[in-house]
């Protein structure tokens, strides 16, 4: 299996963790980006929920993080979309609003936690080593 | 006289007769009549007094006198109107006559009355709309401070995130340089006291409150109380709960929030107090307004007090008298926010340099799902101020 196979193919124990993450903020990406890859993941980065639904029709994940105020399709719908394809995927939801609705609504559409902006990157890295491991 | 009058006004009128002034002052008051009609010359008490002391009394001045003057004399019918009567009849009179007087008089005390009532009518609908306006005023006003609050905290969100991850992302890389290290611990620290002012806000500004449960009263204040303890024993502040945990009742609240109302006022009470000083917690079951089964919380302290003017403004959003970065000016506000909700009461009593009373009551049970307009659409709320 040559490494171009890995990244295309299904998740693969012996291959690096694989994140998606979402958010209309550029630096935020960067952050989460440099964050994750730091700690031994592999991070496709996308800045609105189209864009990773896009992303996730031709590649797979172990785990989604999005974002859930963005311009275009929200949070919520990214998560539905990207379960849609990936119905095994665990996406956490980051929502900024302290809005009991809408972490319902996301837990009722499959998200695999919501955290609440701002982020403790420690809180974050615990929850994405947890989903990664649901979904093995 | 009387007679002959009597029998002109019979059968259009329900008529007394009197003989001296004291007599028709007794009976006015008794009766009061439509209309007056008096003669001047009379023994003991002549017209001119009767009629100086009716238009004296505020609760008879608005009744008609017709004084009966002698044809001769001009000056009775003058010095008659000049004390007081609203309508001279020299003497002698044709029947026609008194008829007329009376009915002018009994017309023009209609609409006398008629324009007091009206008047009355008036005064209590500016009353309304004068309440209604401020309140109107008051209510545009706090929907325009939670409209700006929930943006504003929105757009700080994201900024403040960055900031604070970026910090943490530089600690994580773990530099030896201890002034690096002290400088990203400064950032860490100071982006992380901004994220709490913005979910203070974003609290504030919450849209709905969250479901009510039924929770004992006795338990959520022995939580609470422990809780604050470790902070005012520090402080040297005498903590003192006065209420009998299991007589208290159960309340259906939103546990969470009942809590943070209550921390709200417990802090500033201990922010208020110096050493040495105290806080008492009572608590008991209350019926409130209308017999509504509910429970009194009265949270006291020794502190510094509020200052006459600055205590109508306590519960207005971002209203502080603490030290600027020590307090935000909402923690009152949401504790009034969460107790109207709940179909409650709040007054604060103060006095300066003797301390501080807040006084709260809830019912068992919210009168209907707690929902506010806490923070309107922005449509609507461009029309409620239109």
């Amino acid at each position: 299996m040559t490494a171009v196979d890995a990244a295309g193919g299904a998740a693969d124990a012996c291959a690096l963790p694989r994140v998606l993450v979402v958010d209309d903020e550029r630096d935020m990406l960067e952050i989460l980006q440099d964050f994750f890859e730091s700690e031994g993941y592999t991070v496709q980065v996308a800045d609105s929920g189209e864009r990773a639904i896009e992303l996730c029709r031709h590649g797979s994940f172990d785990v989604a993080i999005t974002d859930m105020r963005m311009p275009g399709i929200d949070g919520l719908h990214t998560l539905m979309g990207l379960r849609q394809l990936d119905p095994r995927l665990p996406v956490i939801v980051v929502t900024g609003y302290a809005s009991d609705d809408t972490e319902q609504r996301c837990r009722n559409a499959g998200a695999f936690d919501c955290i609440q902006k701002p982020v403790d990157l420690d809180t974050l890295l615990r929850l994405v080593g947890a989903a990664v491991q649901a979904r093995d | 006289m009387r007679a002959y009058i009597a029998s002109v006004l019979h059968p259009d009128y329900d008529i007394v007769l009197t003989a001296t002034g004291a007599e028709a002052l007794a009976a006015i008051r008794e009766r009061r009549p439509d209309v007056i009609v008096s003669d001047i010359m009379m023994p003991e008490m002549d017209g001119y007094e009767l009629v100086t002391r009716l238009k004296r009394a505020p609760e008879l001045r608005d009744i008609p006198v017709v004084v009966l003057s002698a044809k001769a004399s001009r000056e009775e019918a003058v010095r008659g109107l000049e004390v007081g009567a609203d309508d001279y009849l020299p003497k002698p009179f044709a029947p026609a006559e008194l008829r007329a007087r009376v009915g002018a008089a009994l017309r023009l005390h209609r609409v006398h009355r008629e324009v007091v009532a009206q008047k009355q009518e008036l005064e209590q609908t500016l009353r309304i709309l004068k309440d209604t306006q401020d309140q109107l005023v008051q209510s545009s006003k706090m929907a325009a401070v939670g409209t700006l609050v929930a943006g504003l905290s929105h757009e700080l969100n994201n900024p403040v995130a960055i900031i604070r991850m970026s910090a943490q992302m530089l600690l994580r890389r773990g530099s030896r340089d201890p002034f690096v290290r002290r400088t990203l611990e400064r950032i860490d620290r100071h982006s992380q006291r901004c994220a709490g002012l913005v979910e203070a806000l974003l609290a504030y500004s919450r849209r709905r409150p969250q479901v009510a449960e039924r929770c004992e009263l006795g338990q959520v204040l022995t939580w609470l109380l422990e809780l604050a303890r470790p902070e005012t024993a520090e402080r040297g502040i005498r903590l003192v709960a006065d209420f009998a945990a299991e007589k208290l009742p159960a309340l259906v609240v939103h546990r969470p929030a009942l809590e943070s109302a209550l921390l709200n006022v417990i802090g500033n009470a201990a922010d208020a107090t110096s050493r040495g000083g105290i806080i008492e917690v009572h608590a008991r079951a209350a019926a409130g307004d209308d017999d509504v089964d509910g429970a009194e919380i009265l949270i006291r302290d020794s502190g510094v007090g509020i200052a006459p003017q600055a205590l109508p403004h306590v519960f207005e959003p971002f209203f502080t008298t603490k030290a600027p970065g020590k307090g935000t000016g909402l923690g009152l506000p949401m504790t009034q926010k969460f107790v109207q909700a709940h179909g409650g009461t709040i007054h604060v009593d103060s006095e300066l340099g003797r301390g501080t009373t807040v006084r709260m009551w809830l019912p068992l049970v919210p009168p209907e799902p707690p929902e506010l307009p806490l923070v309107p659409e922005p449509a609507r709320l461009a029309q409620e101020v239109l």
